[in-house]
């Protein structure tokens, strides 16, 4: 019930399906530029890497996977796209988020623009981002490739299952600066990730409708014995102040010797985000 | 006459009653249980109740109790060296230089925080000094000039902040925490530190008390024998360093600086020794109340809001509540009566300035980048395929400034305050209010959302700026309330912000003055507004004018003064609104454009609404080109590049006239 109204929604959302019936065709040759940096991972892994995609340079730092192939146009920052480029690049389809709806009508004048609301819809994010992988494959005309995605990501979660096991209860956070740090919890991607592992949240707050909660260094407590992975990029601040902080060093978890330091994984990604959370909680466990 | 004395000191106790029974109920269920000495003394390692009390909880409640110390001494110190009841560390502009300096070492210099982050942080806030000090010391720190000084300095450092932020939003996450105050301790370590430093600070404070005892007498002090200039640069200098090592250590308290000597004055203090007195108890009670507050709302909600925007959301409103009340016995409008020559040849300026904008226009239109990020001059289809994206956003940028400046210009001679500006008044504070309500009952804005949230919202400081006006004559009365609808508005974004919703990207890159989501119908009837807006400017010229020789003169010539002034601040309303919902609340043009033309010798009449018309225009068209092209594939938001041009060469035109005239 809840699946078939979600696909009449997205159906009702495609209100430019004439241009799209005939961008299928030429699915080769497409140029897509794209304004989401989830969106685009999934891009690249179902062979239509974007033409244009914002902030190009930040993607090593935040993203990683899969890696950027040469040659694509910085669009500049999601705050404010550079429309001439955008106009130059002649592209054939625009791919967007929900916050960007605002400058849909000047998308608009440039190429079709397609939206995929993914986060903040009172749900956990995979189902939707599933349907989004599906969606665009059927889009691009690389169907085949998407749902292959999509197995290919549960069989690996899958996988990775039985080894993450020994971690149990585990927290992921980031620290903001040396006195405050960011949680991630219900709602959000990397809690999916967990729930298919089978492991639990040792962060049991309630999180944001994006899935993390902000929380002092004090806070930490509450992961007790339990693993804790604090993810890159870390503040040069906060890598000199822990060694010496005593409030740190008399957390449960650090006198176990269960915190670690962890990859960046973009926590508003796609497939390619979850895979790679799941695989560098694998790594720890060795 | 005793009971009078007396008084001060009951409304301080009942302040600090407050304060302690709040700390208690935040914090007795942490503490029952544990013993006084467990809790001064280091506790073992496997007793996680001590270790939370003893390194987070308690020395969180000394920090906000030192802080809000430092922080109200530092804004009283301010007030009555500058005689001025809006000076605070805010307005001067010393905390935006310290997050400007943290921004730039979280960057760039990334090891210098790693090393040490007071560092950078006092580093910023002494450079602003720095500059407030050498234009104010030229000018025997005369208040009008280095309030100025200070607040266009601090405009400039927050608009570099915002242009950092919007260019590497992953990164300075932390700039927003630090930028909302947070209190967070995770042990005594940065307490150890400040403390000292704060303690260091009021001693000197205590030192110069006969002096500054000296300094109410004003002139007269001068023929004492009393070297005032060294009184006030030493005590402005004990001030910007309180301010400068509590920013450093915990980020930015907005509004306390100015709370804290606020409810000084309102509860009676008189003499400056108690009133200093008054205002740091004020200012620690203050920040204990707002902060344990904060953690019971955490600890019930799970959601953790910044303790400096808070006190900013909270301390507003009731700041102008206080000043609506009282009155304003103290307040002394800021005069800008420099002595400016008028040009002998206005006529041959203005066809200067309008042969530059047509040039500035021009080049606008025609010169752009292509995808390689080369310099190009479009022609043929690939220029008409640009034109819908560089023409629309160059007619708003210069309809936005012309507007602006017109207000402006009509606010700066109806209160003859030198400060006047719609930026300052709180109508763009007011629109930006209006789109912020509206982004979280509306999911997916569209523009014509945004368009009624925005009008409802400068509406309705238009309602309560008449409802003010009905009540008092004083042209302060307008500034004040401006200038805390502005910090509210600045505390409930850096609250959202530090949440980390992404909603503010919208928002942050609409308070930057983003032109780019501006449709051409929007442009062009910003261009209607804004050649209607010049035709009605003109028209009250004259009427105008009685009014920079006073109230009395402008009733003499037969003005209806109340409904006359309800008219132009209406106009001037609606004028912002207009501009605002283009180029965002922090373009400044409103302000600065109207000083350049005095500046450069319009002073007054038709040639002065012209004039500052033109310069909004030139000025907002420069920083539509350069935003666009500068940094290329970024975009600059227009408003922010027109606050980043226009800043050095209104400090340079203030400077130069000043000394001209301290000349004659």
């Amino acid at each position: 019930m809840t699946a078939l109204s979600r696909r009449a929604f997205l159906l009702g959302s495609m209100t430019l399906t004439p241009t799209f019936t005939t961008l299928r065709s030429a699915a080769s040759t497409l140029r897509v530029v794209c304004l989401d940096y989830g969106l685009a991972q999934t891009l690249i892994e179902i062979g239509v890497p974007p033409v244009g995609l914002i902030d190009t340079p930040s993607w090593s730092d935040w993203a990683v996977e899969p890696p950027l192939p040469l040659g694509i146009a910085n669009m500049g920052s999601a705050h404010e796209i550079n429309m001439e480029l955008l106009q130059l690049l002649k592209p054939d389809l625009i791919l967007s988020t929900p916050y960007l709806e605002w400058v849909r009508p000047q998308l608009e004048l440039i190429a079709p623009v397609k939206s995929f609301p993914i986060h903040a819809l009172g749900t956990s994010p995979y189902p939707n981002i599933v349907a989004a992988t599906l969606e665009l494959g059927r889009l691009l005309g690389r169907s085949v490739e998407a749902e292959a995605l999509v197995e290919r990501t549960e069989n690996e979660l899958e996988a990775a299952k039985g080894q993450a096991q020994q971690l149990g209860k585990l927290a992921v956070m980031t620290f903001i600066d040396p006195r405050n740090i960011r949680f991630y919890g219900p709602g959000g991607n990397f809690q999916d990730v967990l729930d298919r592992l089978g492991l639990e949240n040792a962060w049991t707050r309630p999180a944001n409708e994006w899935g993390f909660s902000d929380a002092g260094m004090a806070d930490l407590f509450e992961v007790g014995e339990n693993w804790l992975f604090y993810m890159d990029p870390v503040p040069a601040d906060v890598l000199t102040a822990l060694p010496g902080s005593p409030l740190w060093q008399s957390m449960p978890f650090v006198q176990k010797g269960r915190a670690r330091r962890m990859e960046s994984v973009l926590m508003f990604g796609t497939l390619p985000s979850m895979t790679r959370l799941a695989r560098l909680l694998v790594k720890a466990t060795t | 006459m005793r009971r009078n004395a007396l008084q001060p000191w009951l409304w301080i106790g009942v302040l600090w009653l407050a304060a302690l029974g709040i700390a208690a109920i935040n914090l007795w269920p942490s503490f029952t249980g544990l013993s006084l000495v467990s809790l001064i003394s280091t506790p073992s390692p496997d007793n996680s109740r001590a270790i939370l009390a003893h390194y987070s909880l308690l020395p969180r409640l000394v920090m906000a109790g030192v802080c809000g110390f430092a922080l109200g001494l530092s804004g009283m110190l301010f007030q009555h060296v500058l005689r001025n009841p809006l000076a605070s560390p805010s307005t001067l502009g010393v905390e935006a230089g310290a997050q400007l300096a943290l921004g730039a070492a979280m960057l760039w210099f990334p090891a210098i925080l790693g090393w040490n982050r007071d560092i950078s942080t006092a580093l910023g806030g002494f450079a602003v000094m720095g500059i407030v000090f050498a234009v104010g010391w030229k000018f025997k720190f005369s208040p009008v000039v280095v309030i100025l000084t200070g607040m266009v300095t601090g405009l400039y450092c927050t608009a570099i902040v915002t242009l950092l932020t919007l260019m590497n939003d992953h990164y300075l996450a932390g700039l927003f925490i630090w930028g909302g105050g947070s209190l967070n301790q995770n042990d005594w370590r940065q307490l150890a530190a400040l403390a000292p430093k704060i303690a260091g600070c009021t001693l000197l404070a205590l030192i110069l008390l006969k002096q500054l005892e000296v300094l109410t007498l004003g002139d007269a002090a001068q023929a004492l024998g009393v070297r005032v200039q060294t009184i006030r640069a030493s005590a402005l200098f004990i001030a910007v360093a309180l301010t400068a090592f509590t920013v450093s250590a915990v980020g930015i308290i907005g509004f306390l600086g100015l709370a804290a000597p606020a409810i000084a004055r309102a509860v009676g203090a008189r003499r400056i020794a108690s009133r200093l007195v008054a205002a740091s108890l004020a200012g620690a009670a203050l920040l204990i109340i707002v902060d344990q507050l904060v953690q019971l709302y955490s600890t019930a909600t799970g959601t953790a809001l910044p303790t400096g925007a808070v006190t900013a959301v909270i301390g507003a409103p009731v700041l102008l509540l206080l000043m609506l009340r009282r009155n304003m016995p103290n307040a002394i409008a800021v005069q800008g009566r420099a002595l400016i020559v008028a040009t002998a040849r206005p006529r041959s300026l203005l066809a200067g300035l309008a042969l530059l904008l047509v040039t500035v226009a021009l080049v606008a239109v025609f010169v752009g980048r292509g995808i390689d990020a080369g310099w190009a001059s479009q022609t043929g289809d690939v220029l008409r395929s640009l034109l819908p994206w560089r023409v629309p956003r160059l007619v708003a940028a210069i309809s936005a400034g012309v507007l602006l400046a017109l207000s402006g210009s009509l606010l700066q001679r109806l209160t003859g305050n030198a400060l006047a500006s719609p930026e300052v008044l709180g109508v763009s504070a007011g629109t930006a209010l209006g789109l912020l309500c509206m982004l979280f009952v509306v999911a997916q804005p569209t523009y014509g959302h945004r368009l009624i949230a925005g009008f409802s919202g400068a509406a309705m400081v238009l309602a309560v700026l008449f409802a003010v006006n009905r009540r008092s004559h004083a042209g302060n009365q307008f500034l004040l309330f401006g200038v805390s609808l502005g910090a509210l508005l600045t505390a409930l974004v850096s609250v959202i912000l530090a949440s980390g919703d992404p909603r503010a990207l919208f928002l942050l890159s609409w308070m930057a003055g983003s032109t780019y989501g501006v449709t051409s119908t929007l442009a062009w009837i910003s261009a209607v507004f804004a050649v209607v807006g010049v035709a009605l400017a003109i028209l009250l010229a004259r009427p105008l004018q009685q009014f920079t020789l006073g109230d009395v003169s402008a009733h003499a010539h037969g003005v209806d003064i109340q409904r006359f002034r309800a008219l132009i601040l209406g106009l001037s309303a609606l004028l912002t609104a207009i501009a605002t919902l283009v180029v965002g609340p922090l373009s400044f043009v409103g302000l600065m454009a109207p000083h350049l033309a005095q500046r450069l010798g319009l002073p007054r009449g038709t040639a002065h609404i012209l004039g500052s018309a033109m310069f909004g225009a030139v000025l907002m068209a420069t920083a539509d080109f350069v935003g666009r092209t500068i940094y290329f594939p970024w975009q600059l938001p227009t408003g922010l590049v027109a606050t980043l041009l226009g800043g050095p060469v209104f400090a340079v035109l203030m400077i130069r006239s000043s000394s001209k005239s301290t000349q004659h």
